[in-house]
This record gives C-alpha cells, sequence and structure tokens, in this order.
C-alpha cells in the first residue's frame, strides 16, 4: 500500500488514515531500534555478524564449483555404475556406492577455526587421504562450533577409511538427533552396515529411507535393497 | 529442557522429538511468559530464546535454498521481528513454534524473490506472513524519526504502547489508573504535537 505523507499535513484527515500512516511509523520506528540492538547482541554475544561483500563473492564462486562438480559425479555414477548393475558382484557394486559419497563440504568459507578443518577435510577426502580426512574430522568434531554436517562428515570419513565401528556409531548418533542430515546419514549407516558384513542391518537400516525424504537417495537406497536382499 | 538453559548451538530440523524441541526449548508455560513480557515490551527472555538459535537459522536457510551468508543473515532478522509481532498479536500458539519460524523465513524468501504473498497453516490455523503497511520514503520516515524523539517522554511511551505492543486504550488506562477518555485525549493531542513537529521541520 503506497501512501502520501503529506496527508498528515490536512487538518482533515480521517482518524483511520492517520493511525495507519503514524501506526505504520512508529512500528517501523521500534523494529528499526530492535535490530539494532539484535545486531549488537548477536555480534557481541554469539559472534554471528554480516559478512564482507567480498566474501559473499567467493561465496558464490564456490557454489558454483560446487554444483559443477555434483553434475560432473552424477553424470559419472550414471554412466559407470547403472549399466553394469545386473553384471557387477555384491563387493564391486558396494564399492563402488561407497567411493560415491562425498562430503558437501557447503561451510568451507571463511578463516575460523572450523573453516579451515572443513577445508582440510573436503580436500584430504577429495584427495583419497581418508586417514588424514578422519584426524581432521575428528579435531573438527569436538569444535565448540562443530555442527551435524560436520559430525555427517566425519562419519562418512570414518567409512571412507574403513572403521565401520566407528562410522556406525557416529551416524547412529546423529540420526538419533533428528537433524536435517538423518536421511544421509542413514543412507552412509547402511552402506557402512554392508561393508561390517552385517547385510540383514544394513537392509533393515535402508528400508527406513522413505520416499517423502529425498527421492535420490530413496531410489539409492532401493537400488542397494534389491542388490543386496 | 529449559529454555533458561538452552544451549547455545541446537539445531533447526522440521524433524523434532519433544514438545519441548519443537519448541525452542521451551514450555507451555514459558512460553506464556515470554508472550506475556513481550507484551509489556520486555524483550529480554525472548532474546535469549531466539537470538541463541539465530545462527541456525541462518544456516539452515543457505542450506536448504541456497541463500547467501548476508541474505540470510537479513531474512532471519526479518522473521524473528515478524515473529514477535506475530506473538505479541496473539496470532502464534504454543505447539510447533520451530516449524513455523523456519516457514516463515523460508517463505520470507519467496517473498523476496517477489512471488506470491504466501499464508503459512499451522493445525489448521493459517496466519498471514506479513500486512500492507502504508509505505513511508527514508526521508519521510527520518522526518517523522526528528519529530518522534521530540515528543515528550508520556508521549512517546504511550504511542509505542499503542501501535507497537497493540494495547487497547482501554488496557492502557486500567494499568494507568486514569479513565480511558482521558488517554484517548492525550493520544490525540500526542498524534496532533508529533504531525505539528513534522509540518514545521519539513
Amino acid at each position: 500500500m503506497s501512501t502520501n505523507i503529506n496527508k498528515l499535513r490536512d487538518p482533515d484527515l480521517p482518524e483511520d488514515e492517520q493511525d495507519a500512516i503514524i501506526g505504520s511509523f512508529v512500528r517501523r520506528h521500534e523494529n528499526e531500534r530492535l535490530r539494532k540492538r539484535w545486531e549488537d547482541i548477536l555480534s557481541t554475544e554469539h559472534g554471528v555478524s554480516k559478512r564482507a561483500p567480498a566474501d559473499k563473492r567467493k561465496a558464490v564462486i564456490r557454489r558454483i564449483g560446487f554444483v559443477i562438480a555434483a553434475i560432473a559425479a552424477s553424470l559419472l555414477i550414471f554412466l559407470t555404475v547403472i549399466p553394469n548393475l545386473g553384471q557387477q558382484g555384491g563387493e564391486e557394486l558396494l564399492a563402488a556406492y561407497v567411493t560415491e559419497l562425498n562430503v558437501d563440504n557447503t561451510r568451507a568459507g571463511g578463516n575460523t577455526d572450523e573453516q579451515v578443518l572443513r577445508r582440510r577435510v573436503a580436500d584430504a577426502y577429495a584427495a583419497e587421504d581418508f586417514p588424514a580426512a578422519v584426524a581432521a574430522a575428528e579435531t573438527l568434531h569436538q569444535a565448540p562450533a562443530a555442527t551435524p554436517e560436520d559430525e555427517l562428515t566425519l562419519g562418512k570419513a570414518y567409512l571412507r577409511n574403513g572403521n565401520y565401528e566407528q562410522a556406525g556409531q557416529t551416524l547412529r548418533r546423529l540420526i538419533g538427533r533428528a537433524t536435517d542430515y538423518s536421511t544421509e546419514a542413514r543412507y552412509a549407516l547402511g552402506l557402512s552396515l554392508l561393508q561390517a558384513g552385517k547385510k540383514a542391518e544394513a537392509i533393515a537400516e535402508l528400508q527406513r529411507i522413505a520416499e517423502a525424504d529425498g527421492a535420490s537417495v530413496y531410489e539409492k537406497a532401493q537400488r542397494l535393497i534389491e542388490e543386496f536382499q | 529442557m529449559s529454555a533458561l538453559s538452552l544451549p547455545q548451538s541446537f539445531p533447526i530440523s522440521l524433524v523434532q522429538n519433544s514438545q519441548a524441541d519443537k519448541n525452542f526449548g521451551l514450555s507451555e508455560a514459558e512460553y506464556s511468559r515470554l508472550a506475556h513480557s513481550l507484551g509489556q515490551g520486555d524483550h529480554r527472555l525472548f532474546e535469549r530464546v531466539f537470538l541463541s538459535h539465530y545462527k541456525e537459522c541462518q544456516h539452515y536457510l543457505m542450506a536448504k535454498d541456497g541463500v547467501s551468508y548476508e541474505e540470510a543473515y537479513d531474512l532471519t532478522m526479518d522473521t524473528l521481528l515478524r515473529f514477535r509481532d506475530l506473538i505479541v498479536a496473539g496470532k502464534i500458539s504454543y505447539g510447533n513454534l520451530r516449524y513455523l519460524f523456519t516457514r516463515m523465513a523460508r517463505q520470507a524468501y519467496v517473498r523476496s524473490r517477489k512471488k506470491t504473498d504466501p499464508l503459512t497453516c499451522l493445525t489448521g490455523a493459517c496466519i498471514k506472513l506479513s500486512e500492507e503497511e502504508p509505505q513511508l520514503s527514508r526521508e519521510d520516515y527520518d522526518l517523522l524519526s526528528r519529530s518522534f524523539n521530540s515528543l515528550g517522554k508520556d508521549c512517546r511511551t504511550l504511542l509505542r504502547a499503542f501501535y507497537y505492543l497493540q494495547r487497547s486504550l482501554k488496557e492502557i488506562a486500567t494499568e494507568e489508573e486514569r479513565s480511558p477518555a482521558a488517554v484517548r485525549k492525550q493520544k490525540s493531542r500526542c498524534v496532533a504535537t508529533l504531525r505539528r513537529y513534522f509540518y514545521q521541520i519539513s
């Protein structure tokens, strides 16, 4: 709704219109005061503030790079794994699925200790240096600002490094906390259990992934169930 | 978990286990206390609960919608201010505050992309996420701010209580042990003075 502020000069301005203009102003005035107060509290007590524009540009470039890498990885999987589904043995197929597990590294920008560690995990993981990825992910997981995504990364690093017991423990803990990463954690747990030879448990976990949890992960889980059941 | 012992980092998710988890760690009684204190202009409990979840909400928007850090920061702030308004207006009930808050934040993002003004529904009740407000230009807003700050403390307090804390003149009169007519007259005088100051400086 647009208004003409000059109406405030009209002595015959109806009370409801006057209330609308003054009310709008007072609400905005008070919200701006509150916004400033909260920005101060966030900055001083919670360490949350706006980033410099330069960081924003880097984030966009990193995101574009991530999207391109994800598309390339998906194409690779499509061209190599799917045509051979019926021909490969279980172990080969499983190895292919485990290799397909990547860490997202969506929060790896910036220069805090945690962000540096996230980059280190992602770099080691991408280089397939899984002992180094595990070491960095364990340190990151102990950090005060560690997130559920970091815990998922740790679980995947354990899995790729062959530490199935630790992978299982980490992923189960994450699933139990009902975060946004539960489905991905459950899928990784299924792979970990398959790798550890616990087929029945693995199938049970994979069967708990519903279509509503995400079409992509659901389809991958169904494919594994069909292959190993 | 009590709101008074909330951890600094608490994941925002659409799937939560307990009733308290669904409500940012608040019990129903604590939420009532929070809503009451907001209505009195006391933001401390609201700030303690919601600002400690700010970073999580910001990252949630970044992860779900690919929003930039800075835009997610602003959207979360806008949502927080709107959430406060709705609590004060009694339009939000205890139930699943976490879901409603994240939904509002994501819809604020959609709205910022100039899509339709959405409604969000929770347990059958729909809440309009934005009200149409008269739009003031930055210049007019600054002039009115100067005029408002020139008012006496009593006038500023009364106008804040009426327009911002959404209390009726009758409620204000009862609390101040005055007649509603006297409060209504005082409000008229305050608005007239504000308009006069605005006219003089513009």
